[in-house]
């Protein structure tokens, strides 16, 4: 562990602490402080029952929504993705159909940031992935196949 | 002890670009070790990126989020020298938390 990066982690929980953000919950206080979205869990459910428990009642595809993903991932523990929208989208959620964790991750997007994400997920093995959005009090999806050539034990 | 972020925040034309690159195993908890016993589940649960009080992104992570998490996110309304604050929180409660400055490019 480096000591300055150390001595700045004290500073900052100092300086946080100081502006009342960090309650008796400690640090996790200040992430659930700035989270209006409910808890969700990530279980080995069907990617319908992943849908519903995030809150997904009815979902439309969307051409307004891009999902970029490769057609072939040669290695599924780490399969680069992205996300943009031209839909004033404020939440986001990433899921991989076939693994045996279908929800992958949710995102949420505050005024003043674009809808837009690129990240790395994991893929156990050839499945269909999904991007749902929330904009308007609607829910949006786009869907790309992924073939993955050695598959990434996906969660 | 976690290890420390990497984050870059670089803006162009008003619009920021922050990557995080996050170090962290993100164990599902469905692999096995060389004898065969599960690995127990560990990975990020929640991240958030702020400026001062502005809450720019905030995210509930799952295992499967590839390992060393990179978040590649873009903002609207911060220039060159702002400051960023990345944090985040395990499933085993722990934290860590770093900070960069927007640099233009």
């Amino acid at each position: 562990m480096n000591p300055r990066h150390n001595s700045d982690r004290r500073r900052l929980l100092t300086a946080l602490r100081g502006l009342g953000l960090l309650a008796l919950g400690g640090w996790t206080g200040v992430i659930r402080a700035a989270s209006p979205v409910p808890l969700l869990t990530f279980k080995p459910v069907t990617l319908e029952a992943a849908l519903r428990e995030a809150g997904v009642d009815a979902v439309q595809p969307s051409e307004q929504l891009r999902l970029n993903a490769p057609d072939v991932a040669e290695d599924g523990s780490a399969v680069q993705i992205s996300v943009s929208t031209s839909l004033p989208a404020r939440r986001l959620l990433v899921l991989v159909e076939k693994n045996r964790i279908p929800l992958v991750a949710s995102f949420e997007f505050p005024p003043g940031t674009r809808p837009f994400l690129a990240t790395r997920i994991k893929m156990a093995g050839d499945s269909r992935v999904l991007a749902v959005v929330e904009a308007d009090g609607r829910w949006f999806s786009a869907a790309r196949e992924v073939r993955v050539t050695v598959g990434g034990c996906g969660g | 002890m976690p290890q420390p972020m990497r984050i870059r925040a670089t803006v162009k034309d008003g619009v920021v670009d922050v990557r995080v690159q996050i170090r962290h195993p993100m164990e599902s908890g469905s692999r096995k070790d060389e004898a065969g016993e599960l690995i127990p589940a560990w990975y990020i649960t929640r991240f958030s990126l702020t400026a001062g009080d502005r809450l720019l992104f905030a995210a509930q992570l799952g295992p499967g989020v590839a390992r060393d998490p990179l978040l590649h996110i873009r903002v609207d309304g911060l220039a060159a020298g702002d400051e960023v604050l990345a944090a985040w929180e395990d499933s085993r409660g722990e934290t860590q938390s770093d900070r960069a400055r927007v640099e233009a490019l």
